[in-house]
């Protein structure tokens, strides 16, 4: 039960208020809360998923919006894989700090790291103020996964995490990442079972939500 | 909000309990609902020293009152009314119209003095506060009303402009909404017409300091006492840690090795926490400082684990615990903070608590189960679900007072000022040895069946909702409803008894073998110390009644003894080169490490007795408990000779025997020294009473060689020790079978000696 291939390390960050925690308690729990608890320094999750036939155990930093976290603890940035950078489509502000947030896990996490844009909230079209395309473009021009999700209807809220789970996981089948440098925010499981199966695609499906 | 009526009855109710006594309030805040049952709002300005105290308070606390609110009534003139007159200068009586210049006043102004600047950048402020208000504590409808929230904004907004180094930090909101509550719930409307039955000043005064009028002023006053002491803790240094250290450190943990990370990390540590915001320097201090030396085991498991303190450390501090427990015992926590002290000075200690009394988990866990453990505090529910079973010693100071007299939360705080009196090994011992009770783990010969994340329930994630918040606006809860520990549900408190989410992360098998091993070791070690210590204190207790817990002179020896005893155990069996845990150390190895364990606290009580013979108490009584502590000392050789025939089992015992030997000899000299001492005096002062020694006077618990009261349990005597007429095998009858896990690799430094207590509002009644 307990035993997996891989372990990566997330971390989620963005402004305060983008649904940051609520996509986490989604993914972990299929659960969604329409006020949730404000995220104070850190909050933490775990999960199996399944890539390439592998089971892997994704741990979940998820961080406090307001907070410049990086001065509070290197745990977070420091041997994370893969990084969720989540906005607001309805908050325009939101969209415009990302480029700090960027600027901060570029400078702070290993070079390797996996980043999944989220445009959150997909599901309010009507206060919609940052268009999908706006949302592509960035990620075009930064080099970033994009996906458009709603943590209160969980559309897209598996695929985000698992897809990011599937570029790490390629990047340690072509030898990108070392899975022996915890630095890079992957470390074997305790079984090393069913490694002789290749790799495959995992749950993919890029339905939109919107 | 109360009737005038109401609030006097309550009055009255509070008065009598504390008899006007500030001493006696903070006791009863700490220990008793009467907060709660009365004026929680009385008690906490009290407590947080906005009202000048008891005495006098027809005179006094008008004063106070009216100072403070005054201020705060400049305060928000000087920042929301004043600013907002500006922006419309041609309705100010001041200001004649044709003098009003429209290119300050107006709203496209880029103009530095506009005052329509300042408007905006107090609208973005705003903006930001209002956003966190309106998601305070979202399970309690009472602070999703309009009222509150505009309250809650005005407060801060407040504060925020005084403070525009810090400004706003998400979580003062948390602080502020109970402080709020607090307030809101005890004042009474039209205090000043109410109709008086309590005759004069006192009840004015009363009446006065609840005034639903000011109850926003007075709710503003608390909050800025409270952010005294912990806005550091909110401010966040911009400082990051170079990436090269952070690189470096990983490098040298690379294999993980129980020593190389600790060494990385205290080398890391000195230079980040000089340069590191607050909050994380209190986090290092609780962890690496107090943790470090109280549980030493623990320490070591959470470093190898690399797990921060900060990570759980941020939220226990700035929230100051309000989201780790249901509301009511926030509440009920809040109470014992403010009446211990003003200044919060047991808070790092309480993280110290909180840890321990979770250690059983955490020792047993990997990380991902430590992490989840930390970041939502089961502490008080696993006391709950096993209260019928406990049997929890007696406060060390407080014969009288035992832990089912009190709030699970209450109890969890005791033990941290325990931990604040005597920040020692033998503290910490005896703190596991009360949670060993509590939480009902029986002594039992298999190893570690019992630490099972499946058996607690821990969610996956934390993220889970706290369903134990139990609805804000309660009713007072009367001493009838009030259920003793033994009872299966704390009585304000919703049972957790669904907790959502799964178990997916139970202890690897490896994990739990190396476990198995590693108590298999220390339980051998640990539970005669636990049991001797705990056995030691109680003598302490019976032999000098008469002598308050502050001026006992008998703890900093005992500790020092165990702290001692604890040294040599890590330091005779060197860890091995490799820095893997010890843990294929077996039982004939530890056993006569326990003998020593029991040797030097004997040697602890030895120089305790001939404190209590030099000190101040009646002769009379020194003299018995100083026969009493003798007659005691041999008891206790009996065990430590069990101990080390069982040693000699497996080994050799003649290396132990002679230690034993000794002990006898020791106590036996101690005791007619002791009686010769008594005798001697005795003759001297005409009105001493004749001192008897063969009967002292002090009652004496008999002591039968198998009372049913003795909390040791027989077992057939081995053959080493019918051999030489030792008396049967014993072994506690409850310590830990699980909670005592890693064996320490590093030797804890010399603990120091338990500060002077300032502040001890229990151990001076």
């Amino acid at each position: 039960m307990a035993s997996y291939a891989y372990l990566f390390k997330y971390i989620i960050i963005g402004d305060t208020g983008v649904g940051k925690s609520c996509l986490l308690l989604q993914f972990t729990d299929n659960r969604f809360q329409p006020t949730h608890d404000l995220t104070i320094g850190v909050e933490f999750g775990a999960r199996i998923v399944t890539v390439g036939n592998k089971r892997i155990k994704l741990q979940i930093w998820d961080t406090a919006g307001q907070e410049s976290f990086r001065s509070i603890t290197r745990s977070y940035y420091r041997g994370a894989a893969g990084a969720l950078l989540v906005y607001d489509i309805t908050r325009r502000d939101t969209f415009d700090h990302l480029a700090t947030w960027l600027e901060d896990a570029r400078k702070y996490s290993n070079p390797n790291i996996t980043i999944m844009l989220i445009g959150n909230k997909c599901d309010l079209a009507a206060k919609r103020e940052v268009s999908r395309e706006e949302g592509e473009a960035f990620a075009q021009e930064n080099g970033l996964f994009f996906i458009e999700t709603s943590a209160k209807t969980a559309a897209n809220v598996e695929e985000a995490f698992v897809n990011t789970a599937q570029d790490i996981y390629d990047k340690i089948q072509t030898g990108v990442l070392d899975v022996t440098n915890e630095s890079c925010g992957v470390k074997t499981g305790p079984t090393q079972s069913g490694l002789a199966s290749l790799p495959s695609a995992a749950t993919e499906s890029n339905r939109g939500c919107c | 909000m109360l009737a005038a009526t109401e609030v006097l009855a309550r009055w009255s109710q509070l008065r009598s309990a504390s008899l006007l006594s500030m001493a006696t309030l903070r006791e009863l805040g700490q220990t008793s609902d009467i907060p709660q049952q009365t004026l929680r709002s009385i008690c906490w300005k009290l407590y947080l020293e906005y009202l000048p105290g008891l005495t006098d308070l027809g005179v006094l606390w008008p004063d106070a009152l009216a100072k403070e609110r005054t201020h705060y009534d400049r305060l928000r003139g000087r920042f929301i009314d004043e600013p907002s007159r500006q922006l419309r200068p041609h309705e100010s009586p001041h200001i004649p119209t044709n003098h009003v210049d429209l290119r300050v006043h107006n709203p496209l102004s880029l103009a530095n003095d506009s005052p329509w600047q300042q408007y905006f950048q107090d609208a973005e402020l705003k903006q930001i506060i209002q956003r966190d208000v309106v998601r305070t504590f979202p399970d309690q409808p009472y602070f999703q009303s309009p009222r509150v929230q505009d309250a809650m904004l005005n407060i801060l907004f407040v504060y925020c402009k005084m403070h525009s180094d810090i400004s706003y930090r998400q979580g003062m909101h948390e602080i502020l909404a109970p402080l709020w509550l607090a307030v809101d719930e005890d004042s009474v409307d039209h205090a000043a017409s109410a109709p008086h039955t309590l005759a004069g000043d006192e009840a004015t005064a009363v009446l006065a300091a609840l005034d639903a009028k000011f109850a926003e002023h007075d709710a503003f006053i608390l909050f800025c006492r409270v952010m005294q002491v912990i806005a550091p803790w909110f401010e966040t240094s911009d400082s990051p840690l170079p990436r090269t250290d952070v690189a470096r450190s990983r490098q040298a943990q690379s294999p993980p090795s129980g020593g190389h990370i600790l060494r990385s990390l205290q080398r890391l540590k000195v230079a980040e926490v000089s340069r590191s915001a607050p909050v994380l320097a209190k986090s290092h201090d609780f962890f690496h400082r107090l943790l470090k030396t109280i549980d030493p085991p623990l320490y070591q498991h959470l470093v190898t684990l690399d797990i921060e303190p900060q990570l759980y450390g941020i939220r226990w501090l700035r929230l100051l615990w309000s989201r780790e427990f249901a509301f009511a015992d926030v509440l009920r926590l809040w109470d014992a903070l403010w009446a211990d002290d003003a200044h919060l000075g047991a808070v790092e200690y309480l993280c110290v608590a909180m840890l321990i009394r979770i250690r059983h988990l955490l020792l047993a866990g990997d990380e991902v189960v430590c992490l989840q453990t930390l970041m939502r505090f089961p502490g008080l529910e696993l006391a709950a679900q096993t209260r019928s079973k406990a049997f929890v010693p007696p406060f060390p100071h407080r014969p009288t007072l035992h832990a089912a007299d009190l709030y699970p939360i209450q109890f969890l705080f005791q033990q941290a000022l325990f931990l604040r009196r005597h920040t020692t090994l033998a503290a910490g011992l005896l703190v596991i040895a009360q949670n060993d009770a509590l939480l009902g783990h029986e002594t039992t010969n298999e190893p570690l069946h019992a630490v099972d994340a499946e058996a607690t329930m821990l969610p996956t994630s934390r993220l889970t909702s706290p369903p134990g918040r139990s609805p804000v606006i309660s009713a007072p809860v009367h001493s009838s409803n009030r259920q003793s520990l033994a009872s299966v549900v704390p009585p304000v408190k919703a049972p957790r008894t669904a907790l959502p989410g799964k178990v997916s992360d139970r202890p690897s098998v490896p994990t739990r073998l190396k476990a198995q091993a590693v108590v298999q070791l220390d339980r051998n070690v640990l539970e005669p110390t636990v049991a001797i210590l705990e056995k030691c204190e109680q003598w302490l207790r019976l032999a000098s009644p008469g002598i308050p817990a502050s001026a006992a002179p008998q703890a900093p020896a005992f500790s020092d003894a165990a702290t001692e005893a604890w040294s040599i155990l890590t330091t005779e069996r060197p860890v091995a080169e490799d820095n893997q845990p010890a843990i294929t150390s077996t039982r004939s190895e530890s056993v006569p490490d326990a003998a020593t364990i029991v040797g030097l606290v004997i040697q602890a009580l030895r120089h305790t007795t001939e404190q209590l013979a030099v000190g101040s108490p009646p002769l009379q009584q020194q003299a018995s408990s100083a026969a009493l502590l003798a007659s005691r000392l041999q008891d206790t050789n009996r065990q430590l000779a069990v101990l080390a025939t069982q040693a000699g089992l497996d080994k050799a015992s003649a290396a132990e025997l002679p230690l034993t030997q000794g002990i006898t000899d020791t106590a036996k000299a101690l005791f007619s020294q002791h009686v010769s001492m008594a005798q001697h005096s005795s003759r001297r002062p005409a009105d001493s009473p004749k001192l008897s020694t063969s009967a002292p006077t002090m009652p004496i618990e008999p002591r039968p060689t198998s009372s049913p009261t003795r909390p040791f349990v027989s077992r057939p005597p081995s053959a080493a020790s019918q051999r030489r007429g030792l008396s049967p095998i014993r072994s506690p009858p409850h310590t830990s079978s699980v909670s005592q896990s890693l064996r320490p690799r590093a030797i804890p430094s010399k603990v120091s000696k338990p500060s002077a207590e300032t502040h001890d509002p229990l151990g001076a009644l």
